[in-house]
């Protein structure tokens, strides 16, 4: 295991977090709110990040397979350690409920120890959604693209440890500029929902704040009520729907587009996207409204807005769905198990592994009737292999693993089967808010210092879609021979 | 630069491979489970598609290429993708890989627009029949501009390198228990090293005949293993050179075709049944050189080692496999770059070389070596240029076929000067650029 090389990575992806978090500085000095110890702590940060880089120079980057996954796994602890102690600078939380809530904002799940949100300073709202958004597009990816830092075979491998199981798309040979051109995309999206939000009625800092936050599919809100709080205007609701939906696709359709190619929107994976979002949405509307006596337009908004929130595993509110009937929380049940496009900043298990789930299943029983035939899986007209069928079953069972886990881990922790299953899918989902005690209305901050650092464990795992996290418990691993 | 490679064969897996590293490389090919394993390890995008088909083209982003290189094994293929890729996109150059020698001698190439072309067979043969004007050599490597040529040899009783030096031949490289590296002044010259010689030919000749200090030994019968393609080109470049040729192969069906492709001027020999005998029968033990010229690397390792036993001098291997060079090198064996091998590194060669600068290997690649003419009007001449100088790279000037080795000595250039640099091959951006730069 070459260490020098994790080191002189995870150097330089500091260096980036740190340029990036100057924006946390400059809240503090729009809104007159203390600068001392952000000041400091960035000065220090940059500076130890820059000596460690400039000592490691001349080292020649290696980053193996067995580098990489390490590589990544070591920056997701180190994510939540940088991410925490600005939070622990201006708000008096202990260092568990930091690691929480800083991993709960890189891995994008949204998820908040803090009761009173509204009292927070704008700068710790501020860093909370820069924490979305640079977690949302994944800082590797920023990372790579920014600089040609890593050699060609190392950040193939980085990438792969940071997504696994589903091939490495890209429009133009080097993975580097795709990286940039995604991240151009990602940029581009937040500028556009913030005018809007804007435009529609929100201030400057609720409408920057919620465009990271929707972008990026994460969920923070800088609101008590989240969403909720402009409830009277469903075109904010509408708006933020369409954005997270946007969000949820994968990026390289937007890229494409930019080409003038449609073709990205003509997938499979997109088609069921869509049509899994119109029947829950559809559904939700209709159980909510017998059941609520809502005007179908009401109804609508937030049926469908909450759909879009959990599906896509951002975690807005628009109301208290825990709230609504048992149809549709099992409604909602099904949404949280859905997740995005591959490709884009949703996490959860992900639209096309259940088209090829459902797809190979299919394919057993039709070799069932035909034992002498050659069945193949085929995804937009493109054989899938085998290797790659093996990956989707094989992820899909250690997130059904992991999920139960969590769940039997908080049942035996006392707290109510609701809270325990609906917490741990919402955590390893990276949605946010469950149900019961973990619902839209309440908070993570009523748990011990160790249940949340299992649960910010919890998140990194479902991030870093399982497998990146558990190679680190195989024996292989960490064999020389 | 952005280059497209159709092919994901051997050729197309290793260029695409090296070139990726500095440039943006898509390969294009039909075969699926190729491409899966390229994408697995390397920073390209895989295009799947007929390079004979216009569709291919149009999956591409970009309108333009820097590069198009065909590398399947199929000459029409090649020839066609050239024609539509042009049609489809803008390409600035093109380098095709063609099997038929009937082309280097045809217009069609021109017609076509095709700007270069190798030709492995070719550059395979012609590496096996410059073993038999040296027949002391390892390797001889020429190259354009310069009658100068780069011998390797090892050497059976250490040497001062000033002695050779005097004599005007640069020692440009040394390869010492496994480990290649650009002798650094001074330096002595142990037993059983390989060394690599920059010089004229008579010389270096000369040098040869006092190490050993016998009657200059020759080539004249020579065995060669495997009757393709490949083992019927090298029989017949050896009996154009006035040598006494075997072909021996064991599939019968080869044997007859090199029978009738040599039109009965090499006995075609079947050794399917025990090699042991044949040697024996066939007397290949008074061979003075054994070639193990099939596309198979194992095959060819242990008919050298055989070959070898049964006391012949001079045993050189075909390498198809890039893994196989430095095992085949170890054993003693004198290496000869396959057609696939010749082909990837003439390639990569054109590609860095341009009509100024002239870049090639050596040493299975650990070396480089970079040529530069100091042009007729050109910004160098009448100006006064230091050498780089550093560990792992040698530079030299060549004026009138002469090596000159000091700043001192070449004083101001003249037109005609050839600035020549050795270096270890990790060194060789860093050099590329020195002499752009000049």
């Amino acid at each position: 295991m070459d260490f020098k090389s994790i080191l002189r990575f995870l150097s330089q992806i500091g260096i980036v977090l740190g340029l990036l978090m100057i924006g946390d500085l400059i809240v503090a000095w729009i809104y007159g709110e203390p600068d001392g110890p952000i000041l400091l702590f960035l000065l220090l940060f940059l500076l130890s990040n820059l000596v460690l880089f400039f000592a490691l120079r001349s080292h020649p980057m290696r980053l193996g397979i067995r580098e990489s996954i390490l590589s990544v796994n070591l920056l997701w602890i180190f994510l939540g350690i940088a991410g925490g102690i600005p939070l622990m600078l201006y708000t008096p939380i202990d260092p568990a409920s930091a690691f929480f809530e800083a991993i709960s904002g890189f891995t994008t799940t949204g998820a908040t120890v803090y009761g009173e949100i509204e009292s927070l300073p704008h700068l710790v709202l501020f860093h909370r959604s820069l924490m979305h958004w640079i977690g949302g597009m994944g800082i590797i990816v920023l990372g790579v693209g920014l600089l040609s830092m890593i050699n060609p075979s190392g950040s193939l491998s980085l990438f792969r440890a940071e997504s696994t199981g589903i091939q490495i798309e890209k429009l133009r040979p080097r993975i580097r500029e795709t990286a940039l051109s995604l991240w151009g995309v990602y940029l581009t999206l937040t500028v556009v929902d913030a005018l809007l939000l804007k435009g529609l009625g929100m201030g400057w800092f609720d409408a920057v704040n919620h465009a990271f936050s929707t972008l990026s599919t994460g969920g923070f809100s800088t609101k008590n009520a989240s969403m909720g709080y402009w409830a009277d205007s469903p075109a904010i609701l509408w708006v933020t729907t369409l954005f997270m939906m946007l969000a949820g696709i994968n990026f390289l359709a937007h890229l494409r587009l930019v080409h003038r190619d449609f073709s990205g929107y003509r997938s499979e994976e997109f088609r069921w996207y869509l049509t899994v979002f119109l029947v829950l949405s559809v559904a939700l509307t209709l159980t909510h409204e017998t059941a609520a006596f809502d005007t179908l337009g009401h109804a609508a908004t937030h049926s469908f807005f909450t759909v879009a929130s959990v599906m896509t595993t951002t975690g807005f509110a628009s109301t208290d769905y825990g709230l609504w009937t048992h149809p549709a929380i099992a409604l909602i049940f099904v949404a949280m198990m859905m997740g995005g496009n591959a490709g884009s900043t949703a996490g959860g298990i992900k639209i096309v592994r259940y088209v090829v789930i459902f797809k190979t299943l299919f394919s057993e029983l039709k070799r069932i009737l035909h034992p002498r035939a050659t069945i193949s899986v085929f995804i937009d007209g493109r054989r899938v292999h085998d290797s790659v069928i093996a990956a989707v079953f094989g992820f899909f069972l250690l997130y059904i693993f992991t999920n139960i886990l969590l769940t039997v881990y908080l049942y035996a922790r006392g707290f109510d089967s609701m809270t325990a299953l609906s917490g741990a899918l919402a955590i390893v989902g990276n949605i946010g808010p469950g149900f019961a005690r973990v619902g839209p209305a309440e908070n993570f901050g009523f748990f011990t210092d160790v249940d949340k650092v299992i649960l910010a464990i919890g998140m990194i795992i479902g991030r870093l879609e399982c497998y990146t996290v558990y190679l680190l418990f195989s024996a292989s691993f960490w064999k020389k021979f | 630069m952005n280059i497209i490679i159709a092919g994901a064969g051997k050729v197309g897996f290793n260029l695409a491979r090296t070139l990726s590293h500095s440039h943006s490389v898509t390969v294009i090919d039909r075969n699926a489970e190729a491409l899966h394993r390229l994408q697995e390890t390397l920073d390209i995008l895989p295009v799947h598609g007929n390079i004979e088909d216009p569709q291919t083209y149009r999956k591409l982003i970009d309108d333009e290429a820097d590069l198009f290189i065909a590398v399947t094994n199929l000459d029409e293929a090649n020839l066609i993708s050239t024609l539509i890729v042009d049609d489809r996109i803008r390409v600035r150059r093109k380098i095709i890989r063609l099997r038929n020698q009937f082309f280097s001698r045809s217009s069609v190439l021109e017609k076509l627009g095709v700007d270069e072309t190798v030709f492995p067979l070719d550059l395979s043969s012609r590496g096996v029949a410059s073993l038999l004007e040296y027949p002391r050599a390892n390797n001889v490597k020429r190259f354009p501009d310069t009658e100068l040529k780069l011998f390797s040899l090892r050497v059976a009783q250490p040497v001062e390198m000033e002695t050779l030096e005097a004599d005007g031949i640069a020692v440009v490289g040394i390869e010492r228990e496994k480990h290649f590296e650009i002798p650094e002044k001074g330096m002595r010259i142990e037993a059983g090293d390989l060394v690599y010689l920059f010089g004229e030919v008579e010389k270096i000749r000369g040098y040869c005949a006092r190490l050993e200090g016998e009657t200059p030994w020759r080539i004249q019968r020579c065995a060669v293993f495997g009757a393709s393609d490949l083992g019927i080109t090298i029989a017949r470049t050896l009996v154009e050179n006035g040598m006494e040729v075997k072909i021996l192969d064991e599939d019968p069906g080869l044997c007859r075709q090199a029978d009738e492709a040599l039109e009965g001027e090499v006995l075609a020999i079947n050794c399917k049944y025990g090699t042991e005998e044949v040697f024996e029968e066939e007397g290949l033990e008074r061979a003075d050189m054994v070639i193990a010229a099939t596309d198979n690397d194992e095959y060819n390792i242990i008919k050298c080692l055989e070959a070898r036993e049964h006391g012949v001098r001079k045993v050189v291997a075909i390498n198809n496999e890039m893994e196989y060079y430095k095992l085949m090198h170890s054993l003693g064996i004198v290496v000869v770059r396959g057609p696939k091998m010749a082909a990837f590194h003439r390639i990569v060669e054109t590609i860095h070389s341009t009509r100024v600068l002239i870049e090639r290997k050596y040493c299975g690649g650990a070396g480089t070596v970079f040529l530069r003419r100091v042009m007729e009007g050109g910004p160098l001449i009448g100006r006064q240029v230091k050498m780089l100088r550093q560990k792992g790279i040698r530079s030299l000037v060549v004026r009138a076929e002469r090596l000159l080795f000091e700043v001192e000595e070449v004083g101001t250039l003249e037109e005609g000067d050839l600035f020549c640099v050795f270096a270890l091959s990790e060194k060789a951006d860093e050099v590329e650029r020195w002499l752009n730069g000049l």
